[in-house]
């Protein structure tokens, strides 16, 4: 960028032109009077219409534009566009004594300044002072304009980046899901084949060959397993996870992959145990989500467990707002220092960001991320020859809980978050259940949809820097895919209900929510959508 | 009368793995390799249940179902969605087509054996 106003100049092209030659004869003297003292090569042009002016217009970088008023059958002003059109240089409009009305309209047009003839003659200094100040703001001018379309062309690109990476996000993740989607086949074969010779469709079967038959079974499962470890982990970080909480009783979260388990640890073989005491509390959780991160525990621990060893699924209640879920095993444990290790990549950061697989394996990594995702948080424990316990847990099923849960996850944030509060009114008669599943599915997945106590309309809760801009983001989503769906007219308004350091949050959010203090299950007030 | 089952996949090692599982059961199984030959060993055979992929060479599973629904004799016919697709937008287009369950790969026979189970009798019920 060329920053001339602040230089001193050496050259200096004044075009005059007036319809008098005595005029410009006399401007010409003032010119050349007005820079006589300073160190400036004055190169000055005359011509007495503007048309051959603008024909001959000198080429010159420092160039100023004396412009006469006054011409037959047309005025300076009418030439300016013309002049503007050729030349970027400031145009001066000359008047004579008494035309000093046609100032506003001169500057309107697109002039620099005007001098009134009379004066100049009396004044050089005065002249010398309208042409620097005419070339010093021209040359500001310039300066912006080069700036705004550096500016222009440096957002062009950042909008260009911007795209390009959202693209290579997106293909990645088609990647993934084709590469998941191509593996699964084969899989399907090896798996099924093993297990129609180990069901003896085939022809009798020995002991042992079961046994062999048993690893090949298991292994498929566990490539399988892992495929689909992939999978989740590419739609975390693309988040395409979509993410449905609500109120679930842990046995219902145990129950349907029970057998799974039991079948995985049979292969081992190892005992699987579970003790889930009468009246754990239930749970606020996607059960997906949970019940992945409770299969990727278990087949952990039977992967470190040796013959005949134990594993022991069980539910303990952690204070008053929290519900953990432990898998103890019995394998050779880990020294302090790699659990101390292992507990700090298992814990540390912002799940989306983490590493993948990073020395301690997908299954746990998704784990932590799964946890994440239901407000929850991971813990290790491990001795030394008596075996490891990994625990995650589950906030209770009562808004107090949930939200206490959410504001924890706010403050282990690496960056500074505000938690911020949307409330989403439908304009119809919208059924509120409705409108709250319609406010996760445009959510981002750690943001929480909760109905209003009133239950006239629902809240989202998300972790944000920019409050004004969440709200934006989320207006934006949910009409955007209203529209898509057919429902342009029914436009829901988002409203920015405040946002609080993670440190100030409870109370602000007990209050919105009408929460107090009791961990009773208040079960109305959230959702239980599916 | 034994039970028949239609398998519309173009994947032949999983069309072997299904029908040596659902013979050994005791089903008569067709198969066909592609969607427009699904529709038309269904309307000839009518068979009991069918089992349906997704991605298919011609037509895919979503619009085959489709038209397989609007054969009279197929209507109330029960047709599994067997996948390697696990997205929900997967499942839900699946049951817009007319699909009574949606099964993913890798399976377990069992489930795939319990759904035909349970679907044919259902229909058989009504």
């Amino acid at each position: 960028m060329n920053l001339r106003s602040s230089e001193p100049f050496r050259s200096l092209s004044v075009v005059i032109i007036d319809d008098d030659e005595d005029h410009l004869v006399v401007v010409h003297d003032a010119l050349e009077r007005a820079f006589a003292g300073e160190q400036i090569k004055l190169t000055v042009s005359s011509f007495t219409h503007p048309a051959v002016g603008l024909a001959e217009l000198p080429d010159h970088d420092r160039q100023v534009i004396l412009l006469d008023y006054q011409f037959p059958g047309s005025t300076g002003l009418d030439w300016i566009p013309d002049f503007m059109r050729v030349s970027s240089a400031p145009i001066i409009i000359l008047t004579s004594s008494g035309d000093e009305h046609i100032a506003a309209e001169a500057f309107r047009e697109g002039a620099s300044d005007y001098v009134v003839k009379s004066d100049i003659i009396e004044s050089p200094s005065m002249l010398r002072r309208v042409v620097r100040e005419s070339l010093r703001k021209h040359t500001l001018e310039q300066t912006n304009r080069e700036l705004a379309r550096e500016l222009k062309r440096a957002n062009a690109e950042l909008s260009q980046k911007n795209e390009r990476l959202t693209e290579l996000t997106d293909t990645a993740h088609r990647f993934v899901e084709n590469v998941a989607h191509e593996f699964r086949t084969p899989l399907t074969v090896i798996r099924e084949f093993a297990s129609i010779i180990n069901d003896g469709i085939g022809g009798e079967v020995t002991p042992k060959q079961q046994e062999y038959l048993a690893h090949i079974v298991g292994s498929a499962g566990d490539l399988a397993e892992l495929v689909n470890d992939f999978l989740n982990c590419s739609r975390l970080r693309s988040n395409l996870i979509r993410v449905q909480r609500e109120r679930i009783a842990v046995e219902e979260l145990i129950s349907p992959i029970w057998p799974i388990l039991q079948a995985r640890a049979a292969s081992k073989p190892a005992r699987l145990t579970r003790t889930i005491p009468q009246g754990t509390p239930a749970v606020f959780a996607d059960p997906d989500k949970a019940q992945r991160a409770i299969i990727n525990l278990v087949i952990n621990a039977i992967k470190y467990s040796t013959p005949d060893d134990e594993i022991h699924l069980e539910i303990a209640q952690d204070g008053p707002h929290l519900i953990r879920i432990l898998v103890r095993d019995q394998g050779p444990g880990l020294p302090p220092e790699s659990v101390q290790h292992l507990f700090e990549r298992f814990r540390q950061g912002e799940p989306t960001s983490g590493h993948l697989a990073d020395g301690f394996g997908l299954g746990l990594s998704i784990v932590k991320e799964m946890a994440a995702i239901n407000l929850g948080q991971v813990d290790i424990e491990s001795t030394i020859g008596e075996g490891s316990t990994f625990s995650f847990t589950l906030p209770r099923a009562n808004t107090r809980s949930i939200i206490d849960a959410f504001i924890k996850r706010a403050k282990s944030h690496p960056e500074s978050r505000q938690v911020t509060v949307l409330s989403a009114h439908a304009c119809d008669a919208h059924p509120i259940d409705e409108l709250t599943r319609e406010l996760s599915e445009v959510a981002m997945p750690f943001d929480l949809t909760l109905p209003a106590p009133d239950r006239h309309h629902a809240m989202l809760l998300g972790i944000t820097n920019d409050a004004a801009q969440y709200r934006a983001r989320v207006e934006q989503a949910i009409n955007e895919k209203r529209a898509a769906h057919g429902n342009p007219d029914d436009q829901i308004s988002i409203e920015l209900q405040g946002h609080w350091s993670p440190d100030h949050a409870l109370e602000a959010l007990q209050d919105l929510l009408e929460v107090h203090n009791e961990t009773e299950e208040t079960d109305a007030t959230v959702s239980t959508h599916r | 009368m034994p039970q028949s089952v239609l398998i519309v996949d173009d994947e032949p090692r999983i069309t072997a793995a299904l029908m040596t599982r659902l013979e050994a059961s005791g089903y008569t199984v067709y198969h066909a390799i592609n969607g427009l030959a699904g529709i038309e060993a269904a309307a000839l055979y009518e068979p009991d249940a069918i089992i349906l992929d997704i991605r298919l060479p011609d037509i895919d599973g979503y619009e085959t179902c489709q038209r397989l629904r609007r054969f009279p004799t197929l209507q109330a016919t029960p047709v599994i969605f067997l996948t390697a697709n696990v997205q929900d937008e997967a499942i839900e287009r699946a049951k817009g087509a007319g699909g009574s369950r949606f099964i993913t790969k890798p399976y377990e026979a069992c489930d795939i054996l319990r759904a035909i189970e349970e679907l044919t009798s259902l229909r058989n019920a009504a």
